[in-house]
């Protein structure tokens, strides 16, 4: 048996990493993108376009009222960032496993000489096929040499020389792949805590009753 | 050991109760889970250590609440289609 194909093995099987690769950097870029859309909001410029860039972090604001000191309680306002209040679902793949299985199964048939009917076989010709298909069936000699009379590839072509059968091939090929993925929650990512530690540093906690003071004296004046 | 979808019923989960994501209590400094389905509806954040009781601010905040309901309801919808999935996987 020889293979008349060659198989790209290394292809096959790269293909499926490189699969994982371009899925795992496929999922980074959805999460960058719903960090965008929840956590930032567009600003625009003074002529109405939109800014570059992520924009400016969308924030959540709360009133409350809060003791300071010995003083009674106070109306206070603090603005903090939405990011920090919700889950971010930062997938990344843990584990692959990859099941992969080709079968090729590749008959080849060689030139068979029939001698008894070397001057009764004419040259074919590509319509005659089913005749010489019906004519090797009813030959006894060809029956105990074993030869199927499956001979579609043979009569595409060249016609053969009387009394020979011409060489046919048949090749077939299954490939079976199984991919197995384990996705796991990543750790949070190093730059976007960094940058709720700046935004928590930068936590405006306004003291509502001061503020209103500060505003009613730069009327009065 | 923990399966699948026991993980992914816990990431629901700490989705609906805001587990592990919060803020810092601006009075005690301990951190005040958020639940990001109440914060979506307005309702008061309350902190588990002080008792100090936030109250969002609906009109400064109108930006920021139109995503988290957003983020809601898609996260509401996949919940739909994910137990739509694992009832015809039991099937």
């Amino acid at each position: 048996m020889t293979f008349s194909k060659s198989y790209d093995f290394s292809g096959l099987l790269s293909a499926q990493i490189i699969g994982l690769i371009e899925a795992e950097a496929k999922a980074a870029q959805t999460i960058a993108e719903y960090i965008e859309q929840i956590g930032f909001e567009k600003t625009t410029n003074p002529d109405g376009t939109e800014s570059d860039g992520m924009g400016k972090l969308r924030n959540v604001s709360f009133e409350m009222e809060r003791q300071d000191g010995l003083e009674s309680a106070r109306k206070h306002k603090i603005s903090m960032p939405l990011l920090s209040m919700v889950p971010i679902p930062s997938l990344s793949i843990e584990e692959a496993e990859l099941d992969f299985a080709l079968r090729i199964d590749d008959v080849t048939e060689t030139e068979v000489k029939t001698e008894n009917e070397k001057n009764t076989v004419k040259p074919l010709t590509a319509p005659q096929s089913s005749v010489l298909s019906k004519s090797f069936i009813s030959s006894e000699t060809l029956r105990n040499r074993t030869v199927r009379p499956s001979l579609k590839a043979g009569f595409t072509g060249n016609a053969p020389r009387a009394g020979s059968v011409l060489h046919s091939s048949e090749t077939k090929t299954s490939a079976d792949l199984k991919v197995k993925v384990k996705v796991s929650r990543g750790d949070f990512p190093a730059g976007l805590s960094k940058l709720l530690e700046i935004a928590d540093l930068g936590l405006k906690d306004t003291d509502v009753k001061a503020v209103e003071a500060v505003k009613n004296s730069e009327q009065g004046e | 050991m923990m399966s699948e979808a026991q993980k992914k019923e816990t990431d629901l989960t700490n989705f609906r109760t805001g587990h592990g994501r919060g803020i810092k209590c601006p009075q005690c400094q301990s951190l005040i889970e958020i639940n990001p389905v109440a914060l979506a509806a307005c309702a008061p954040v309350i902190c588990g250590s002080c008792g100090l009781e936030l109250t969002v601010d609906r009109t400064q905040s109108a930006e920021a609440l139109k995503a988290l309901q957003k983020l809601v309801t898609g996260v509401q919808k996949a919940e739909t289609l994910y137990n739509s999935a694992s009832k015809l996987g039991k099937r």
